[in-house]
């Protein structure tokens, strides 16, 4: 029979992801420079090596993230109280603010497109960054209130 | 209709059996943060968790929770 996880093990493991999620959110966020200045190099067939690999660092940062703060990351299978009704909760109002901040930033691109002429690809980062970085750190927010008592 | 409060006895019923909020997470298995968020009444939990809670705790749910005017 498998024993009952240990509470503070959990509790660590809630912590750890909690500040794993707003450090890989920062990283992601002070990555933008390099990736907008990148963004315009590279090409199919061409552009820096050093440019592409920024790039590809920053999608996969992007993609870890939204995949961390999706699921609640590896290590809820191993403890499913990582995963329970408030976390899902926090989750939900999380990604919810992310829609709307998503949202409005689209929006916005939009009407700055008919009033000046912009290279909107250009600005796809930043979007991707909106859309995942503001759910990420209020659900680390989220995750971190509610920490103290017996 | 103005919307009722929910006002549990959670704290009480836990405390009474001398269980640690850790412990009464542990048998319900949720994080002792839920815990700590449903007694504090920062977070409503479903009727799943609800009847969990009061199982674990041999009360019946209306005895923890009460709907308030």
């Amino acid at each position: 029979m498998s024993e009952a996880p240990n509470s503070n093990d959990v509790e660590k493991a809630l912590r750890r992801r909690s500040r794993a999620v707003a450090v890989l959110a920062v990283v992601l966020m002070s990555l933008q420079g390099a990736v907008l200045a990148a963004t315009e190099h590279v090409t199919l067939n061409g552009g820096r090596l050093v440019d592409k690999v920024q790039v590809g660092a920053f999608v996969f940062l992007a993609l870890a993230l939204m995949l961390n703060v999706l699921t609640g990351g590896r290590r809820s299978r191993k403890y499913p109280a990582m995963n329970d009704e408030l976390v899902r909760a926090n989750r939900a109002r999380a990604l919810k603010l992310g829609y709307v901040v998503t949202m409005l930033a689209l929006i916005g691109v939009y009407v700055a497109m008919l009033l000046v002429p912009l290279d909107v690809y250009k600005y796809i980062p930043l979007l991707v960054t909106f859309g995942i970085v503001v759910p990420a750190l209020y659900f680390s927010v989220l995750e971190r209130k509610g920490e103290k008592g017996g | 209709m103005a919307e009722a409060a929910l006002r549990n006895r959670l704290k009480e019923a836990r405390s009474e059996l001398g269980l640690t909020q850790a412990e009464l997470a542990v048998r319900v298995s949720v994080s002792r943060k839920t815990i700590n968020t449903v007694e504090n009444g920062v977070f409503v939990p479903s009727t799943t968790l609800a009847l969990r809670l009061a199982a674990a705790l041999g009360r019946k749910v209306e005895d923890l929770f009460q709907l308030t005017e």
